[in-house]
């Protein structure tokens, strides 16, 4: 178990690095530079920018230094945090990531709890009670959640919010406690401003899941231990959740690695469209302001997660069935 | 006709007269599917007598399976139990007939395990991987037998061991998929005796398993069956499996019963043509290398097709045209408590022939390639 | 005796008959057509792309045609008048701030069908005809217009124009015709709709088709050769898929000028959406080629003589075809989903370009969509299409696999 575990960590450490080259490469292929949007700034500003304030600045940055130099600088001090400036917002990246990565990992996080606590006890409903009127309806529904594109479901999910209930969408806290300090009203004042984004996050992922875990008990439910706890004499209940959804859940466990991207890419998004302190609208902003640092440790951020996200993923196959040896 | 050893078995008999531990009367399965009925098991009665074993032999198809699934009220859906009557004799309790129990009644779920044991074909797949086999036994005694975890675990430890298997203690918190073929199906085997049930339900449990190991399951099971004093009913093709197991024999084709009848009788002069083709298709020992083997002509005809008359009749060398294409024979006795099921053996009142009478009929069908029934060894 | 027995061969060897003699895709075939859901997906699918083909012919106007007198204006009802199909004209006014429209139905005008209109071209071929459209004035006014109740030397009235309302009372152009309403240009939602499913509906299938091709290689490439090669492409594909997929596009996609030509950032849109989809194709395709090879089948045939590239054509692929196929139909909504999102942060396609995520870009903002819910009806082509091809691939998956019900 140690040595998988050291093992699994070397490579995701590989892997990060080689992340970080691709995301700097892609990063790095627009034309023009970092400092274009700066240098814009400055002009609209109506300060003079001379060829040569340009050029010294160039040097300042290593603009024109070659990829590789770049990359090197840059990774050199990101092991020790610094992960470079932002050029665009004069901050350093570092101190704009700061918290907005433990909002995008939180929000990932409940968004998948989410999913796992509908999907499972409705997949099992809708696998028992095959062809009822209730699965009809279930089916139905999976198909939407997974049909109808997330920000789409966040825009109409805030329009039916905003003009039915009147809540205030688009904010993480409400006026009363914005630049109050931490506490418990606080706290449930974020929860209940971060319910709608979750659930929106989630039902991609919800839906999809519910599908699976229903094809899966259906598989299960055929299999020929089923007939041997019956045999027993166990209730049909027994039957279904101490038998049957145990194993179930394994496909389940292993698909949970590839529900992580849908799950932190549909943050990024239901946060621009929420307009959301996390990730999602600096992100973008950093792309199409050429912004190069601030963009590729999101980038490379958000692939740890999912790196991570993968690891525990493995984990939690390994510690629920036991067939699975971790070499 | 065929010599394969064998215990020495008593006098067998089926039906009232002896104590049996189940009756089945006149059973009717059905499957309801969108192309048709498929009548599974049509009309079956046989009973298992007490503390001895009932073999059930059929090809596939033949519904062998499905009575034994039947019994436990386990028949998947869209099976029904459509007639019948299964009386049950649990020790100690009052005969009743489990078919007035609900399926998922607590009745039923209190019989199941407790006074009827049940091991299945598959061993491979027929033990939950997620659970360690002494949980799994122990959950059945835990549900019949006894509220005490420490004393169920005590009692599970116990029925590992007599079934054989090496280092009993090791082996309750093994996972099944740690253990071979023959050892998972000895688990089984353990579970399925856990609450020493009156009735050992067996469906083909030695099929998947390889000759060596069969045999070995094959000791174990008789074994336990004289230490518990159970039956067992011991659903399967193999025929050489049945000669080392059974005391009695039912032959079943399409859903009926042919032939019933002692072990040593069927292997002696096996009465119904389809029991007597079947002895005749097994490979015998010293008969060297002349011809082919003799199967039965025709085939099993499709699931949805009515036949007229005698089901097996297509593919009888001796069906008596214009009496067995157009009645349906019944189950009816024939000397020492067998039973048989043909019109060379009763006629079309019900009256039984008399053997003689069975020989000069079965000899005028000779010339054209009939059976030949010969005397007893 | 005779007939049952005659009848029962003749049943056996019916049934035997049928199994042998019709092809695997034939049995594909009729077990797809039984499933219903699938069939009603494909059919509504074969429906949208015909739309899609013949578009400027159903849109009664340009896509890009902006019309500053009816900025926003909500979809035209239409009236059944005197026996025909008519839209009420629309008479606008200003009110705190926001224009609003009044229907005149006094001067109810006339849909027709069939009506010449802006000229187009489907597949190189010119066409002026469009399904329907509006071409009539309406006539003249018989009643004087109301007036707001707007009192003279109001500052207000003089600073919002005269009564507050535009002439199109008596306008030299005929009425339009918004079925779907009108967008913050004025430019008529059906049209672009329409117009924006050729670029949506296409984008996928180019996306997946070039995933296809490339994991289809690649896949089966990786799982018959094995070893080193292998090995390097699992590598490779692992860290492309622990990089978060939207990211990933929108990094990319940023890379792209914004003032690069329309077709050709459709092209490298493709390219983009194809870029991480190829992996999960492959990593599929090099299961089960796995699979096959180590079949016997395979063996013989390298004993017969043939080479690694005669076997992969023709034995891997056409076996892994099927299923191929059914992995493909099931990408092209996350290409389309994909494009659309996108798209919609402006990374996508971009103006003058339509695409439905271009037009889901104006519902942005909950305060527009609010006034204006009509801006989010792009949103159903879009759910529409993505489920059909759910059913679609749930029907060919649940057809190619022999052991499923």
């Amino acid at each position: 178990m140690i040595t998988f575990l050291i093992r699994r960590l070397l490579f995701m450490v590989v892997t990060v690095v080689f992340i970080s080259m691709i995301s700097f490469v892609l990063i790095e292929l627009p034309p023009g530079s970092a400092l274009d949007a700066k240098l814009q700034q400055f002009r609209s500003r109506g300060l003079n920018v001379t060829s040569d304030v340009v050029k010294s600045l160039e040097e300042r940055y290593g603009i024109n230094d070659p990829i590789y130099t770049k990359y090197w600088k840059w990774i050199s001090r990101a092991v020790y945090g610094d992960f470079g400036q932002s050029f665009y917002l004069d901050q350093p990246v570092s101190s704009l990531i700061g918290s907005r990565i433990w909002f995008s990992i939180g929000m990932s996080t409940a968004a998948l709890l989410f999913a796992w606590l509908v999907a499972i006890p409705v997949g099992v409903y809708s696998a028992t009670h095959r062809n009822s009127l209730p699965d009809y309806l279930i089916t139905v529904m999976q198909f939407l959640g997974v049909a109808i594109p997330e920000f789409l479901l966040a825009i109409v999910l805030m329009f039916i919010a905003s003009w039915y209930f009147g809540v205030e969408v688009g904010v993480l806290y409400s006026k009363a406690y914005r630049d109050a300090p931490w506490g418990v009203g606080k706290l449930l004042d974020l929860l209940s401003h971060l319910w709608l984004p979750v659930v929106v996050i989630g039902t991609h992922s919800t839906a999809w899941l519910t599908r699976v875990m229903r094809a899966n008990l259906l598989d299960v439910m055929g299999a020929q231990y089923v007939q041997t706890a019956r045999s027993k004499g166990l209730g049909e209940r027994v039957v279904v959740w101490k038998h049957a959804v145990r194993n179930a859940l394994h496909p389940l466990v292993m698909a949970l690695g590839a529900t992580l991207p849908a799950l932190i890419s549909g943050e990024v998004i239901v946060s621009i469209v929420l307009n959301l302190p996390t990730t999602g609208p600096l992100y973008v902003q950093a792309l199409i302001n050429k912004d190069m640092y601030l963009a590729i440790t999101f980038l490379l951020f958000l692939s740890i997660l999912l790196v991570v996200g993968n690891l525990l993923a493995d984990l939690a196959l390994a510690w629920l069935d036991p067939r699975v040896r971790l070499e | 006709m065929v010599t394969i050893p064998r215990p020495a078995s008593g006098l067998g008999s089926t039906t009232a007269a002896v104590d049996n531990v189940i009756d089945v009367r006149n059973l009717h399965v059905e499957f309801h599917t969108s192309l048709g009925t498929v009548r599974a098991v049509n009309g079956v009665s046989l009973g298992v007598p007490r503390g001895k074993t009932l073999g059930v032999v059929g090809e596939s198809g033949c519904g062998k399976s499905v009575t034994a699934f039947a019994i436990m009220q386990l028949v998947a859906t869209p099976g029904v139990i459509a007639q019948g009557e299964i009386i049950l004799r649990a020790r100690g309790k009052d005969p009743v007939n489990l078919l007035t129990y609900g399926k998922a009644s607590d009745d039923m779920r209190a019989v199941r395990g407790r006074h009827i044991g049940m091991i299945f074909q598959e061993p491979m797949t027929a033990l939950n991987p997620c659970y360690t086999i002494g949980n799994q036994i122990a959950e059945a005694i835990l549900l019949h037998r006894t509220s005490d975890p420490a004393q169920a675990d005590a009692m599970a430890l116990d029925i590992l061991s007599r079934v054989g298997l090496p280092s009993p203690s090791r082996l309750m918190t093994t996972f099944p998929h740690q253990l071979s073929g023959g050892m998972r199906q000895r688990a089984m085997i353990a579970l399925a005796l856990s609450c020493e049930p009156d009735l050992l339900l067996a469906d083909e449990p030695t099929t998947a398993l390889d000759v060596t190991t069969q045999a070995q399951i094959l000791d174990v099971m008789r074994e336990l069956q004289q230490h518990i004093g159970m039956s067992i009913m011991f659903v399967t093709h193999n025929l050489g499996v049945v000669a080392q197991m059974c005391d009695e024999v039912a032959v079943m084709y399409l859903g009926r019963i042919v032939e019933q009848a002692s072990v040593d009788e069927l292997f002696d002069s096996p009465k119904h043509p389809y029991t007597r083709a079947l002895m005749r298709s097994i490979p015998q020992l010293g008969s060297g290398r002349k011809g082919r083997l003799e199967v039965i002509q025709g085939s099993i005809p499709g699931q949805f097709s009515k036949l007229a008359g005698c089901q097996f009749h297509p593919r009888c060398p001796d069906a008596i045209a214009g009496v067995c294409d157009v009645k349906s024979p019944s189950l009816l006795p024939i000397g020492d408590g067998a039973h048989v099921s043909c019109f060379l053996h009763h006629d079309p009142s019900g009256s039984p022939r008399s053997p003689e009478a069975v020989v000069a009929h079965a000899q005028s069908m000779t010339g054209a390639g009939g059976a030949t029934v010969t005397s007893p060894n | 005796m005779a007939t049952v027995e005659a009848v029962a061969a003749s049943q056996a060897s019916a049934s035997t008959r049928i199994a042998e003699d019709v092809s695997q895709w034939t049995l594909m075939r009729w077990r797809f057509a039984r499933n219903r859901l699938s069939l009603f997906g494909l059919v509504v699918l074969v429906l949208l792309y015909v739309v899609a083909a013949i578009a400027p012919f159903l849109a009664p106007y340009p896509y890009n045609a902006i019309d500053t007198e009816y900025i926003h204006t909500p979809p035209t009802p239409v009236r059944f008048l005197n026996g025909q199909l008519s839209i009420c004209p629309l008479t606008q006014f200003m009110r705190d701030f926001q224009w609003e429209y009044t229907e005149d139905c006094d001067r109810a005008v006339p849909i027709e069908f069939m009506v010449k209109g802006h000229p187009y071209t489907i597949f190189g071929v010119p066409f002026e005809t469009h399904l329907f459209g509006v071409t009539q004035l309406p006539p003249p006014r018989t009643t004087p217009v109301k007036k707001t109740e707007a009192k003279a030397n109001d500052p207000l009235a003089a600073f919002m124009g005269s009564s507050g309302e535009s002439t199109t009372a008596d306008a030299t152009q005929p009425p339009r015709v918004f079925l779907l309403g009108s967008d913050i240009q004025g430019r008529d939602m059906l049209s672009r709709i329409l117009e924006g499913s050729r670029i949506s509906l296409t984008i996928g299938l180019v996306g997946v088709a070039l995933s296809v091709v490339l994991g289809a290689i690649l896949g089966t490439a990786s799982g018959y050769l094995g070893g080193l090669f292998d090995d390097l492409v699992q590598r490779f594909i692992e860290i492309i898929q622990s990089m978060p997929t939207l990211p990933l596009w929108a990094a990319i996609a940023a890379a792209l000028p914004p003032t690069m030509p329309v077709p050709q950032r459709y092209f490298l849109i493709t390219i983009i959406l194809s870029f991480v989809s190829w992996t999960g194709l492959a990593r599929q395709v090099r299961g089960k080629v796995m699979g096959y090879s180590s079949l016997d089948y395979i063996a013989a045939a390298r004993l017969a003589g043939c080479s690694h590239l005669r076997i992969i054509l023709t034995h891997m692929l056409p076996n892994a075809s099927s299923h191929i196929i059914v992995v493909s139909t099931l990408a092209v909504p996350s290409a389309i989903l994909g494009e659309t999102a996108l798209s919609f942060l402006g990374l996508g396609m971009l103006p003058p370009a339509v695409s439905w995520g271009v037009l889901l870009r104006d519902a942005q903002q909950i305060q527009s969509v609010l006034l204006h819910p009509w801006l989010l009806i792009p949103a159903l082509p879009i759910i529409i299409t993505v489920t059909c091809y759910q059913f679609l691939g749930d029907g060919l998956r649940d057809a190619a696999d022999p052991y499923s019900g």
